[in-house]
């Protein structure tokens, strides 16, 4: 299933995914984007690296077990609704931080942006999870 | 200034629970030991207050929890809660103590401990309980941890006892659970305290007679009460400590708590008294008959357990003073005995390898420490005296005596009191002589002290006690005024004067020992009688019933065919559909439509792709026509400028064919061959669905302006929820909860999928190609 071909281009793909990943996660407030569409494009190339090594290429790109991620995610997101609790707000309530970032100026940021990665993980964990297991080389 | 001892109590024992693995991690089995200590240092912090309540002020402790629904941790520790609270805790530090040497000296115990102080936590919980939501949640913890303490050994009839059990004591709980609803319905609040107060009103309400049936249906199940009693006996399969501890001396006097308990709502009305007593001593009297019929000491000790059970039962549904004062004293003296001769079976099973009376003979020359023990406490057991039991039997009878209710109550009630008293005393006698006496077979020793220690002490309790009864006399008629909610006073001692239950005393022993010399006859006799167990076979029926209604519900689903999964699904979908256009109102006009050129070439091409991957015959092919059919709705969506969506469906689309490949490839190339008509009938399925679902398009969209919570999200995004993009603010923030709840799906279908992988890797050799097919 592998080539030189899509292992080069996955060599070359993968950091602009990564990349284009963060930035759709962090402008999803925003503008298009969000933690479920940022984890598909990370999803996809945790399955281009599948198509360039397989099974193990994943365990190099992504060195943890699915079930770990997918219960970080889970905590992140759970524990972004409790914290609210704890500051004597609902659970899962949002709020609103700026802060001043010199060079920048005000900076806005969603405190519903920790839930995003809470969803931006289990989503991520649920594409490595069937890629590993479903993946494993065929007879 | 409020004080919080009790609930001080209650977080020991909860961090005691927390701590047990831990502690057996480092010390092994001796981590019994400082549990053991912290038990007592529990019961401590309980007896600080101990002068106040036998002084008649019970105390009140109230943590608020969740202050928005009004639910508090409220507490109330009363004459009652501390005698059970007192009792669950000491007898708890001598099962610890016992434990440390009973279990094996290698291996891990962590769970083993962990669970036993838990339940100890939560029968601590229970009885503390000053509100009956708390009181409920305490319950079925205890069922719980008795459930994995009775599985804990994971055989199958280990497996099956615990379920059994959990299932009874599970549906006793619901029943509970019920119960106790309707009464604080009725009572207007779930303060314990406002429903102990309700008096009259209470018992006039139209909700009482059916809660009342209820909440005895969940206490004689956790007492074991005839015909729930079956499910006692199997539990013993569990690890002797947590028979001593469960199932003889704490766990099933639960239902005898509540009962009691409720007395001040409940007490002195017909059907609560009629109902009580005899079912309390029908259990007794069948519990001893066929303890008489046993060989193994633990089943003995099962069954009379429950006859004993039954026998307080009774005595806290005639519901006097008396009756609740020798409730309480028999309480504690069983809890005495039985506890005791629990650790001593427990102890002779671990050196001469057996529990059999038939098979074990002469330990009273081998083992003289062990034979004395249980000695005392098989004498306190068959009420001799000066023993406690003795005390308490007596105190019993005159309580039967003096039942309120007709004329011919209180008789039969002693009457059936007096036949389960001289069956006791004569199984009590053959426990002795079965295993003590006889010619001396094996080489066996006294275990060392620490083994025996916490049963010697749980014996000379009884002895002690027995003495000093009248010592007893305050605490004891504050437990039973607050169980009954008037003051009174019990008089408590060895002897009486010549009175009608002194007269009953010396029949049981008489009648006992007659029972005991002639027991050949009498066995024979006994083994006549088919003992009646029709708990027992009346719940494997319905069981086998329920899981064969299961099933036969299950079966048009058994089956791995998609298309008869479909059939279900798309049957329900069009049936609903179509009735939905038949029933459809006045719709809005359709607007005119604005499709461009574009649109209808991306329309032709999606229905080229769809075409070909109906018609297709390789898998491969159909995965990419399906994906291209994907890719074409992804094109439609910016055109008609929603990127977002556009975005989310090209990268689903891409995933999915992946994802759909990695199980295709292990199937074979090619589809099966399949009917014709088996096409057509797909095909016209297809065709209906297809076109309910552009009516539904047509007829529900584009028909009506921004709905109301449209125009909400589209206002309040950028300031509420402080983000300009509104479907990601939906999602993580106006209804983040939904998507909490759609990730926790999505990580089940994940570990689901883990599951399957693993559980077809394991246990036969891998599958090559699909479902037997030649491999592609």
């Amino acid at each position: 299933m592998s080539s030189l071909i899509v292992r080069a281009t996955a060599r070359g793909l993968t950091p602009v995914m990564a990349l284009l990943s963060l930035w759709l996660l962090l402008r999803g407030h925003d503008e298009p984007g969000g933690g479920f569409i940022a984890s598909l494009v990370a999803g996809a190339a945790v399955v281009l690296q599948y198509l360039a090594s397989g099974v193990e290429g994943v365990r190099r790109f992504l060195p943890f077990r699915a079930t770990t991620l997918l219960g970080i995610g889970l905590l992140v997101a759970t524990g972004f609704g409790l914290a609210g609790l704890l500051v004597g707000a609902e659970f899962l309530e949002g709020a609103i931080w700026t802060a001043e970032v010199p060079a920048i100026g005000e900076v806005k940021v969603a405190a519903s942006l920790i839930f995003d990665v809470g969803v931006y993980l289990v989503v991520l964990a649920v594409v490595m999870a069937i890629v590993r297991y479903l993946g494993e080389e065929a007879p | 200034m409020m004080t919080l001892e009790v609930t001080l109590a209650l977080l020991l024992m909860a961090a005691l629970s927390a701590a047990a693995p831990l502690l057996a991690r480092a010390l092994g089995r001796n981590a019994g030991y400082p549990l053991a200590a912290g038990f007592l240092a529990a019961a401590g912090v309980l007896l600080s207050r101990g002068g106040e309540v036998v002084a008649g002020a019970p105390v009140v402790e109230e943590v608020p929890w969740v202050p928005s629904i009004g639910l508090g941790l409220t507490l109330l520790l009363d004459g009652l809660s501390l005698f059970f609270g007192l009792l669950i805790l000491v007898v708890g530090a001598a099962v610890m103590a016992y434990s440390a040497r009973y279990l094996k000296e290698e291996g891990a115990h962590g769970r083993f401990y962990g669970m036993l102080t838990l339940f100890a936590a939560s029968m601590l919980g229970l009885v503390l309980a000053g509100d009956v939501v708390l009181l409920f949640v305490f319950w079925e913890l205890t069922s719980i941890t008795s459930f994995f303490l009775i599985g804990g050994g994971g055989s199958e009839r280990e497996s099956k006892a615990a379920v059994r059990a959990f299932l009874i004591t599970g549906i006793g709980g619901l029943a509970l659970f019920a119960g106790l609803l309707l009464l604080s319905v009725a009572a207007g609040s779930a303060d314990l305290r406002v429903i102990l107060e309700g008096g009259e009103a209470l018992r006039e309400h139209a909700l009482a007679p059916a809660a009342m049936a209820l909440v005895l249906v969940g206490a004689f199940t956790k007492s074991a009460q005839a015909p729930f009693h079956f499910w006692l006996p199997g539990a013993m399969v569990a690890p002797t400590p947590v028979s001593t501890y469960l199932h003889a001396a704490t766990m099933v006097k639960a239902g005898i708590y509540l009962v009691a308990r409720l007395t001040p709502v409940f007490g002195g009305t017909a059907p609560w008294l009629y109902t009580i007593v005899l079912v309390g001593l029908v259990t007794a009297v069948m519990g001893a008959a066929i303890a008489l019929k046993q060989h193994d000491l633990k089943a003995l000790l099962a069954y009379s357990t429950v006859s004993q059970l039954g026998f307080i039962m009774a005595l806290v549904g005639v519901g006097t003073f008396p009756a609740l004062a020798a409730a309480a004293i028999h309480t504690l003296a069983h809890a005495g005995y039985k506890a005791t001769l629990f650790m001593v079976v427990g102890i002779i099973d671990r050196e001469a390898g057996s529990r059999d009376i038939r098979r074990l003979s002469g330990l009273r020359k081998l083992m003289p420490v062990t034979a004395s023990i249980t000695g005392v406490a098989a004498l306190s057991m068959a009420g001799f005296p000066p023993l406690l039991g003795f005390v308490s039997k007596e105190e019993a009878f005159a309580a039967f005596l003096g039942a309120p209710g007709g004329d011919w109550l209180a008789p039969l009630a002693a009457a059936l009191a007096l036949g389960a008293s001289i069956m006791t005393f004569a199984y009590g006698a053959r426990i002795f002589d079965g295993a003590f006496e006889g010619p001396a077979t094996q080489r066996l020793f006294d275990p060392k002290p620490s083994f025996y220690g916490p049963a010697a002490l749980t014996a000379l309790a009884g002895l002690g006690l027995g003495i000093w009864v009248s010592r007893l006399d305050p605490f004891m008629s504050r437990v039973a005024s607050d169980a009954l909610g008037a003051v009174g006073h019990v008089d408590l001692r060895m002897w009486h004067g010549l009175e009608p239950a002194l007269a009953l005393s010396a029949l049981t022993i008489a009648a006992g020992t007659a029972a005991f010399v002639f027991r050949r006859p009498v066995g024979r006799a006994l083994a006549r009688i088919r003992t009646p167990v029709p708990g027992s076979a009346a719940f494997d029926r319905s069981y086998d019933g329920l899981v064969g209604i299961g099933k036969a519900v299950g079966r048009p689903f058994l089956s791995d065919a998609p298309a008869r999964h479909l059939l279900w699904v798309l049957g329900a979908v069009a049936t609903a559909g179509l009735a939905a256009w038949l029933a459809r109102g006045e719709v809005p006009p359709f607007p005119a439509p604005a499709a461009e050129p574009a649109d209808w070439a991306v329309l032709a091409l999606l229905g080229a792709a769809i075409l070909g991957a109906a018609r297709t015959h390789t898998r491969i092919a159909a995965v990419a026509l399906v994906g291209i059919a994907g890719f074409l709705v992804a094109v439609l969506y910016v055109l008609f400028g929603a990127p977002d969506l556009a975005l989310t469906q090209l990268l689903i689309e891409t995933l999915t064919v992946v994802l759909v490949v990695l199980v295709f490839r292990r199937l074979p190339q090619r589809f099966r061959a399949v009917a014709r008509i088996r096409q057509l009938g797909a095909a016209a399925v297809a065709v209906t669905m297809g076109t309910l679902a552009a009516l539904a398009t047509y007829t529900l969209t584009g028909r009506r302006g921004l709905s109301e919570a449209g125009a909400y999200f589209l206002s309040a995004a950028p300031d509420e929820a402080g983000g300009e993009n509104v479907v990601n603010t939906i999602l993580v923030d106006f209804r983040a909860l939904d998507t909490l709840g759609e990730i926790t799906v999505l990580a089940v279908a994940a570990l689901g999928v883990i599951a399957l992988v693993r559980l077809a890797g394991r246990g036969r050799p891998r599958r090559t190609g699909g479902g037997g097919e030649p491999p592609a």
